[in-house]
Parts: structure tokens; sequence; C-alpha cells
């Protein structure tokens, strides 16, 4: 499960890719449903997610 | 590979408009356990003997005690930034309130049902709900009950920034609570304007100066449900949104309540009643004033709200609003549980000087933090005096001076507006 530590690495590293950019708020919100997946035990893929918010996920996952 | 059977069986599909003008439609399913009734179980009965008997009247009279007193705890940015806001915001309440007045600009097309253009143009402009009903004035405000002239009303939601409401509670998230009200106060004023060049008058009730309780009247046009936070939770932003409404004559058709499965959902999901820093959130419904509904307690919420940049937590750690309807009741239906809940993306904050609050911690406060002043400003001093009267003879000076001070109040007068 996604903790704070983790959280926090993972919207910093999007906020200084994208914040100021038209995809942000695309991005963020697939980030939140993408977490909001992981943690409840589901597969990320086949369910429309960015690839750029799903890569940020995959990179920030706990270990 | 074999699919997983659903948890749950469907009762109904619920078909809306996307979130953006353009975006395709959705579809949310609702789930056996989680259907209830279109709109909110009420009854009518109730609800018309208090309307008469207990009329509403706006916070900002009913609470305007606390609601001046909110201005002394503010954070010295907040301060700056309400100012501000008042400032842009104060033209708009002032237009608003005289639209009604004003007179068509255009000629009607007799007989034509202008719906689908009001409807059009709304989105257009940029609000992501739009629906119709009749101006119910059960729900007006005592000192608002006159105000209205037209009959139809159009339920209007802007939805505010992603990104900045997940910063909640936070200045940040302040810019997009106040910054919505503004685009809302402008847009609403263009919308009126196109509907007057329609042949047709049009009244707008601002989001700062509300005409009643706008709820219950989105509620009857389908555009949400009541959640447990008392706010409106609508498809796709939940309640991330500001509410506006607009009165007219023109000749439209009524939308119909929606069951989206929200009234049993909330009571199953529990987030906002876990996560309230204030406990001001209530887990078991109650009737109130006909309607069944989570009651919030306003005396444990305010003082939270004051001092901590508006809090909206309740707001924050809503699944609806983070991942909307179609995500959350689709999980749901295929496992049984709620969507983020018990994780700390969905359910963590920051108070400042206290500290990060994660699932199943809530932050401390001393009883002295709710004690703030209540009621009118005139009840608020007549209880002030009365304590002093009680502990001390009082030396006629001050005696007049409170009398003095009673007069300004009542002088004064109450006013409807500010934010809700």
């Amino acid at each position: 499960m996604f903790k704070r530590p983790q959280i926090e690495a993972l919207f910093a590293e999007l906020k200084s890719e994208w914040q100021g950019t038209r995809e942000f708020e695309k991005i963020h919100r697939d980030v939140d449903l993408g977490i909001a997946y992981y943690d409840a035990g589901r597969p990320l893929t086949g369910v429309g997610l960015d690839e750029r918010a799903l890569a940020l996920i995959e990179k920030h996952k706990p270990e | 590979m074999l699919k997983e059977i659903p948890k749950k069986t469907v009762s109904h599909v619920v078909k809306r408009p996307g979130r953006l003008h353009g975006d395709p439609d959705v579809e949310i399913p609702v789930a056996d356990d989680l259907a209830t009734v279109p709109g909110i179980p009420k009854r009518d009965e109730d609800v018309s003997f208090y309307s008469r008997v207990y009329p509403v009247e706006s916070q900002n009279i009913e609470k305007a005690a606390d609601r001046e007193w909110v201005w002394t705890v503010y954070t010295e940015e907040v301060l700056k930034y309400r100012e501000r806001h008042d400032e842009i915001n104060q033209p708009l309440v002032d237009t608003s309130l005289i639209t009604g007045d004003l007179e068509p600009t255009g000629t009607a097309e007799a007989g034509k049902d202008m719906t689908a253009a009001i409807r059009l143009k709304a989105r257009e402009l940029g609000f992501g709900e739009v629906g119709f009903t009749k101006f119910d004035h059960k729900y007006a405000y005592a000192s608002k009950k006159r105000w209205v002239k037209y009959e139809h009303t159009i339920c209007l939601a802007l939805e505010q920034d992603y990104y900045q409401t997940q910063t909640i509670p936070s200045l940040e998230a302040e810019f997009a609570h106040f910054g919505t009200y503004e685009i809302e106060g402008a847009l609403a004023l263009d919308l009126a304007d196109y509907i007057r060049s329609l042949g047709y008058h049009a009244q707008v009730h601002s989001p700062n100066d509300n005409s009643g309780v706008y709820i219950p009247m989105f509620v009857a046009a389908g555009l949400g449900q009541l959640g447990a936070n008392g706010q409106l939770l609508s498809p796709h932003f939940g309640s991330r949104a500001r509410l506006a409404m607009i009165t007219t004559d023109a000749p439209v058709t009524y939308d119909e309540p929606v069951d989206y499965g929200l009234h049993n959902f909330c009571q199953i999901c529990q987030v906002c009643v876990n996560r309230c820093p204030g406990r001001a959130l209530v887990k078991e419904k109650v009737w109130w004033r006909g309607a069944e509904k989570n009651k919030l307690i306003y005396e444990r919420c305010r003082p939270v709200m004051a001092r901590y940049d508006g809090c909206g937590v309740c707001m924050k750690v809503c699944p609806i609003q983070k991942y909307g309807a179609p995500s959350v009741m689709q999980h749901y239906v295929e496992t049984g549980e709620v969507l983020g809940k018990n994780t700390d993306n969905l359910e963590g904050y920051e108070i400042p000087e206290k500290g990060y609050f994660g699932p199943g911690s809530l932050p401390q406060f001393n009883r002295q933090f709710f004690e703030i002043p209540h009621g009118r400003r005139e009840e608020w001093l007549f209880e002030e005096f009365k304590e002093k009267l009680e502990n001390d003879m009082l030396p006629t000076e001050e005696i007049m001076d409170f009398a003095v001070e009673l007069k300004k109040i009542l002088d004064e007068g109450g006013t409807t507006r500010g934010d809700e």
C-alpha cells in the first residue's frame, strides 16, 4: 500500500515534470485513480489509465 | 484468463453526460444494496410544515456572530486573500441582485422549449452540471422569499480545480474555493444575458448571496444526491463544485431526481465522517426538516474551518470527489469495497502546526477551541451582556454602551451575503 513517503515522492516528481502544462490535471487524476486501484490490489493495465501516470506509479510503488 | 465474478448485482445503470462539454456520456452502475429512491427520502408534509412554521434563514443571518468572529482568527494570508476576494466578488454579487428586474433583449419564439438551448450554452460556458426544476419556495430563506421572481430554476454547478482541492486544508485550496466563486458569479451573469437575448427574464441567484437552500433543488434536478458530509455529491466531482442558480420565465422542461446509489453508499463509505478533524459529521442519518440525512454539527465544524484554511477535509477525502462516481460505483459492484478507503492517498491530510494525520488518526482540540460566538449578532451581544449582569452589577456607562451597540447592530440589519 502507498504510504506517505512514496506518495510525496511521486507527487513531487509529477509536479516537477508536469505542473503548468495542460496535461498535469489529467495525469494527476489518473495517478490518484491508479494508486487507489493499486492499493485495492487491482491490475492497473487495461483500465484506461494514462501511460505517464502508470510509469510514475510503477517507479514509486512500495517495495 | 477467467474474469472475476462481480461481488454485487446491479440494480440500475445511470447514464449522464461527460464531465466536460463534448466528453462522451458515462454510465454509473448502481449496486442492488445501494439503491434507494431517486433524490432523497423525504416526507413532503414535514418539509412543508417546517417551511411554514420554522422557515429557513441564511447562515449569514442566523449565524452572523460566528461569521463575524472568523475574521478575527484567520491567518494573515487568508485574511489578505479574503479581503481581495471580497473586493473582486462584490460587484458580481451586487449585479446579480438586480438581474431579476432586467428586461429581455431579444424576442421570444412562441411555444419553443428553451431547455436544450440553455443547457448547451451553460455547458459551453463551462458549467459541469446543469439541471432544471421548479423553484421550491419551501427552501427559500425567510429574508429572500419575496425576492425570487420566476418559477423555473436552472441549477448550475461549476467544478473547482482538481489539484488545488487535493491540497486541502491549505491556502492553495482556498484559491480554488473562492476563485471558483469569482468565475461562477461572472459566468452566471453571462448565461442570464444569453437567456434575456432569447426573449426571457433571468434572475441570478449568486453563490455568495443565496436565496435559499440550494441543494434540495439540485437533487430534484437530478444533479446528484446529498452526501454524508452535508454537501451535494454530483457524479463527476462529488462536492468539489460551487453552486449557483438562475430563475427564469423561459419555457423549460424539468429534469427528474436520480438515484445514483449515494444515499446508501455514504453509509457504507463513512470516510468523511471518520476523517473530520472536528468530529462534526455524524454517522447515523436522522430525519431533519422532512429529509433523511446525516446532519452535521455546525458548532464543531466552524471552529476548524475558521482556523485551518477553510478546512474542507470532508470534501477532500470523499472518493466521489477524487475518483468520480463511475469509477467508484464500478469498483463497488466488482469488489463490494469503497475505492480508496483506508488509504493514505485518499484519507491523509496535514493540519498546520499539528502534523500529518493518516487513516485512523485525528487531531485533538481542547474544549475551549470549540467555544465560539453563536447565533445572530444581537443574540450574542445579549448573551455576553447577560453573563456580565450575572457576574456583576454593571455601571450605567456599560449598560449604555450595550444599548448603543445593540442599536447599531439592529440598524445595520442582517445580510444574506457571504460564502456558504
